[in-house]
């Protein structure tokens, strides 16, 4: 076979003290490694709580997790949404997309030199931005000033529209996890997104992120704590 | 009906050519049915013959069972060859791709009102692609457009957007029994047509069985003698 693959599912539970461990929804996802070196994910992302999200998303990166395409389908309050295909290449970003509040939209953004990261809003997508963090610099805090997503709505239920930001990485350190899933070593990240104009070592980075501490950053485990988690509850690996 | 109902299974492609049983692929799925009737389906699609294809596509219908947008990315041989995303409005059908081959290209297709078959080379595709153009009655044919990302059997060039003749026959009704479980289906047979020749007298050689429901899900499908694809796993949520 051309490719070895990684599935399972991720629940998203609350992590407020009124309801904490309630499932609010879940992620079903297929990670596929390429004999090239590329990788492509597949997430199916049903958030049960309102505005009630079913997205789609299909990303792949190269063998150097640079953005090579991502598709994305939003349907939320009970109604389509959009639809969009994100291309990268060379300096330049493309969107073909069709949403329902824009209608039929051609977008072209130039990059600068530098990361760039694709928040495509599937957890299993949030830990392949992690992979911009320089590990071998340890922890510490660095900033990826080209964050590209289809929308800035924290549940990722807008859009597709092609959007730029900026993202702080802290990486903490390895830990051992203990999901439903089984125990994960993992590399701990703090992330979130930042106003350029301050500087990054007082940005509140409030998202955390566990992912796999081997070569393919897989979500094991994240959460905006006192709010939301996200935990791995199925693992099927066929890469060992 | 609930706000979301899921399917997700597996099939297993078989082929018969030598006399022996041999798995040259398989599929992955997931269906959903959402609270208005529309549906969505997701299928990663694996061949491994000479050629070895790896295919995922994204398909949604409305709830007149009218596509309304669809994705697609493929490689073969291990190596990228395209991806596309497909727009069906009122009167015309999209698609913006870029493949290996041929670079960033953007097609369009008028089309009409009401259903028409949109084939994306997944076998569950395959059976929205047929129940979107079927007739009503058993041991009847209808011809119609389909509408297709390649000319390529396996699915394995493109994406891009082509129109072409179909026939599709229904046969009738079914139970059929897979690894997966005893279905009630609706057997189909379908093909290309030459519009100069009769439809009746169109050799139809490739068989699938539906479910009998809203999802029309691929239970089995097969060119008899040849390739067989049929359902191993289904789970229900």
């Amino acid at each position: 076979m051309d490719y070895s693959t990684i599935r399972g599912t991720i629940n998203y539970v609350s992590d407020e003290d009124s309801d904490k461990g309630r499932k609010r929804g879940y992620e079903y996802f297929t990670l596929t490694l390429h004999k090239d070196g590329g990788r492509v994910q597949r997430a199916l992302s049903i958030i049960e709580d309102q505005p009630i999200v079913v997205r789609d998303i299909l990303e792949s990166v190269s063998k150097d997790w640079h953005l090579q395409d991502c598709y994305v389908r939003i349907h939320s309050k009970k109604q389509f949404t959009g639809t969009g295909w994100f291309r990268f290449h060379n300096n330049l970003a493309e969107c073909e997309t069709f949403t329902t509040t824009e209608g039929r939209v051609s977008q072209y953004m130039t990059l600068e030199s530098g990361p760039v990261v694709f928040c495509n809003h599937s957890i299993v997508g949030d830990a392949w931005m992690m992979t911009a963090y320089d590990i071998s610099q340890g922890p510490g805090r660095q900033k990826v000033e080209q964050m590209l997503t289809p929308t800035l709505n924290k549940q990722g239920a807008e859009g597709p529209i092609l959007t730029r930001s900026a993202l702080g990485i802290e990486f903490v350190g390895k830990e051992t996890i203990k999901v439903p899933a089984g125990i994960f070593q993992c590399l701990h990240f703090k992330t979130g997104r930042y106003d350029r104009n301050h500087a990054l070592a007082t940005a509140s980075l409030n998202y955390d992120i566990w992912c796999t501490a081997d070569s393919h950053y897989v979500t094991i485990m994240s959460m905006y704590a006192g709010k939301r988690r996200y935990e791995m509850v199925q693992w099927q690996d066929s890469t060992e | 009906m609930t706000e979301r109902s899921i399917k997700r299974g597996k099939l297993v492609y078989l082929n018969f050519s030598n006399g022996d049983m041999k798995v040259f692929g398989g599929e992955h799925f997931s269906f959903t049915l959402l609270s208005g009737g529309s549906l969505i389906q997701r299928a990663q699609c694996h061949i491994a013959e000479s050629l070895t294809v790896e295919r995922d596509s994204v398909f949604a219908l409305d709830n007149n069972f009218r596509p309304t947008d669809a994705y697609m990315r493929i490689e073969t041989n291990g190596s990228f060859t395209g991806t596309g995303l497909y727009h069906f409005s009122e009167r015309e059908a999209t698609c913006d791709a870029f493949t290996a081959r041929d670079g960033r290209v953007t097609y369009r297709q008028s089309i009409g009102p009401g259903a028409f078959p949109f084939c994306s080379h997944a076998i569950v595709g395959d059976a929205w692609m047929i129940a979107a153009g079927a007739p009503d009655k058993d041991n009847t044919r209808s011809a119609t457009t389909l509408l297709t990302s390649t000319l390529n059997k396996q699915g394995a060039a493109g994406p891009a957007l082509l129109a072409i003749p179909y026939g599709i026959e229904r046969v009738g009704e079914e139970i059929i029994t897979v690894p997966a479980g005893t279905f009630e289906t609706i057997h189909y047979k379908c093909g290309t047509v030459d519009m100069n020749h009769q439809l009746d007298k169109a050799d139809f050689q490739y068989n699938m069985w539906l479910t009998k429901d809203d999802f029309c899900l691929a239970v089995k499908s097969e060119y008899p003698g040849r390739n067989r694809f049929e359902l191993i796993e289904l789970e229900d949520n």
